[in-house]
């Protein structure tokens, strides 16, 4: 994070409402494509009989192309993060290059001459990728740039940063939320109750006081085992939120006062094995402290529910990703009852949101075991080899773009200038990662 | 004299372990059973057969208490339900004595008052937390038209009188005042007696000392 936001900065990201956009195109598309794929070729050319076959078909297939776009802007629509959000609208707009390149070039070498349809498809394409750079713009010197740069999700752009900011501050809004909840209900599980037993029973041994001394002596004892339940449930809600702060001793070191803050509560023997953490450079920010939360959770049922003797919870890193594995051998749950008051559902949000999965099997009497595993980010955003494919791609597209301007312009055609802005756009963003691939390759060269 | 059989209701083992031994220094009360959640006191409900159900609203999971009161009634009617609750929530009370409970008492209040709503209930009369009605009380809106008669007759009821106590009271006939009572629950929008009581204390027409 680069420091405090500042206004315009946040500005940004909600200027323009994407998912009204991307609803009313996706809406669009899949009508405008529907037709086209039925009525295309009596469109373009009147009748039916004595077209070319190939036509037709290369009219057809644009409508399909056009309904599938519609319907990946639609579930894009649903996508809750902006920033994989706005990276979806990224490859629409490349989608859209692309189809209108092979339509385009297929068009001129087997039929040459000038069609409306195309130069309208490329027109779209050129308008998408304005409007996707203008929603990434940064001031006006970068307008253009962040629109490009971000298409595969440059992890250090203004913009994206901005965006992930925004996006993170709501997680955490609803995460702390959600820690005042669970603090509520074991403050209101445990210590009320003992409390409410220390009341009644020295009630109890007031009315027992003169006519049942040995009944009033026996009160006296539950009083005492009630308080010394009550420390004993309250240090271990103190241990538990002392190690919230994860920055200040990481996750392996919090989760080892979590395990021994569940032992100290519920009496039971809980094992905790840490394996090979991946470096949390390879880790989304944020994924640590979701591994926690979710971890809790899961100690805080034993605690509630399992009235387990053994639990075992494993921490391990999986190619680059994170695997939890929590186990007891407590009293377990009915899967196929809706799972109530668990937040299992809370556990799989959480862990969904960094692409995590949780696995969850029990059965009654026969314990619990709950699996979580959150992959890494993939590559390494610093690795040379990244910004090198991105170089690549880029290059590549660059490449067909200009081949067809100039297949278009050898067939006599002006429309070909149409495919000129992007070819140069792409040609820029093919040498603004090669630059990233010099850059990042020579530290690692001096390092070996 | 006869002890009155009580069943403790809450998913808290300390709580029901600690409530039973201290009504039994009682010798008028003895806890026939104890029962971790609503499914488990309607499944004992008829071996145990209790005078007296105390019961936790908040149930984690299945049924929850005002459920389980609406259902242990409909099963054994002649049981009377002492309402124990952790929250003050006008709306849940009224929920809860619809449902047929006759005694409401936070689970904050003295034992001696959950003793005092116990005995109450078992004689027939209806016990609100002294502490909740007064909230209710002081919450205190602007009444509409009953009658002077029939805030007279409210008066009774609200202090645990039947109506035949009532008709005696103010020397008239049975049947007169089984008349103003229904008129004085329609008016109020309530449908038994117990919530009358809420509704009088709201009106300011019974003082909470005189409900002890």
């Amino acid at each position: 994070m680069n420091g405090p936001l500042s206004p315009s900065r946040m500005a940004n990201p909600v200027r323009i409402n994407t998912h009204a956009v991307l609803g009313i195109y996706a809406v669009g598309a899949i009508v405008l494509g529907v037709a086209l794929a039925a009525f295309g070729p009596i469109w373009f050319h009147g009748e039916l009989d004595g077209l070319p076959y190939a036509k037709n078909a290369l009219v057809r297939v644009l409508g399909a192309v056009i309904v599938a776009a519609g319907c990946f802007a639609m579930a894009l629509v649903r996508v809750e993060d902006p920033e994989a959000g706005r990276r979806g609208l990224g490859w629409l707009a490349l989608g859209h290059g692309v189809v209108a390149a092979v339509v385009l070039s297929q068009h001129f070498t087997v039929w040459g001459g000038p069609w409306s349809g195309s130069a309208i498809a490329l027109l779209v394409t050129i308008a998408w990728l304005l409007f996707y750079a203008w929603q990434f713009g940064e001031g006006s010197s970068g307008q253009l740039w962040g629109g490009i740069i971000v298409l595969f999700g440059e992890p250090h752009s203004a913009a994206t940063q901005s965006l992930r900011s925004e996006y993170e501050r709501r997680i955490q809004q609803a995460a702390a939320q959600e820690e005042r909840n669970r603090l509520a209900r074991d403050l209101h599980d445990s210590v009320k109750q003992q409390l409410f037993a220390i009341h009644t029973a020295a009630a109890t041994a007031q009315a027992r006081f003169d006519g049942e001394p040995a009944g009033a002596r026996e009160a006296i004892g539950q009083i005492r085992d009630s308080a010394r339940a009550a420390m004993g449930e309250m240090d271990a809600m103190l241990q538990g939120l002392r190690a919230a702060p994860l920055e200040n001793v990481g996750l392996v070191e919090a989760l080892k006062q979590a395990c021994e803050a569940l032992a100290f509560r519920t009496g039971a023997l809980v094992d905790f094995t840490p394996a090979g953490l991946p470096s949390s450079v390879m880790l989304p920010p944020g994924t640590q402290n979701t591994v926690f939360r979710i971890a809790q959770e899961a100690l805080a049922n034993i605690a509630r529910h399992a009235r387990a003797a053994h639990v075992q919870v494993t921490l391990g890193g999986t190619g680059g990703g994170i695997e939890l594995m929590v186990k007891d051998d407590g009293a377990g749950f009915d899967q196929s009852q809706p799972a109530r008051g668990l937040g299992i559902s809370n556990m799989r949000t959480r862990a969904a949101q960094y692409g995590g999965h949780v696995a969850v099997i029990s059965q009654p009497g026969a314990g619990t075991r709950i699996r979580l595993t959150i992959p890494g980010a993939g590559q390494d955003p610093a690795d040379a080899k990244y910004f090198g494919r991105r170089a690549a791609l880029f290059g590549m597209i660059a490449c067909v773009n200009l081949a067809i301007g100039v297949a278009a312009s050898r067939q006599g055609d002006d429309l070909w200038i149409m495919s000129l802005p992007a070819s140069i756009l792409m040609t820029a963003a093919c040498v603004h990662e090669l630059l990233a691939y010099v850059r990042t390759r020579r530290p690692e060269e001096a390092r070996q | 004299m006869n002890a009155i059989t009580v069943v403790l209701v809450d998913d808290h083992r300390v709580v029901t372990r600690s409530l039973k031994s201290y009504l039994e220094s009682f010798s008028d009360l003895r806890v026939v059973g104890i029962a971790a959640s609503g499914e488990e006191l309607l499944e004992h409900l008829s071996d145990w057969h209790p005078q007296v159900v105390v019961q936790d609203l908040l149930l984690p999971g299945g049924i929850d208490g005002i459920e389980t009161t609406r259902r242990a009634l409909a099963r054994e009617p002649s049981i009377r339900v002492v309402a124990l609750t952790a929250s003050i929530d006008e709306a849940r009370m009224m929920a809860v004595l619809r449902a047929g409970a006759t005694g409401y008492i936070r689970k904050d209040a003295e034992p001696e008052t959950l003793l005092a709503a116990i005995r109450a209930v078992a004689r027939g009369k209806t016990f609100i937390d002294p502490f909740v009605a007064r909230r209710v009380a002081e919450d205190a809106t602007t009444h509409e038209e009953l009658t002077t008669r029939e805030r007279e007759v409210l008066r009774h009821v609200a202090l645990g009188l039947s109506n035949k106590d009532i008709a005696e009271a103010l020397s008239v006939g049975e049947e007169t005042i089984k008349t103003h009572v229904g008129h004085l629950l329609g008016k109020l929008g309530v449908e038994n007696r117990a919530q009358a009581i809420v509704q009088a204390l709201k009106r300011g027409l019974v003082s909470l000392d005189e409900l002890e």
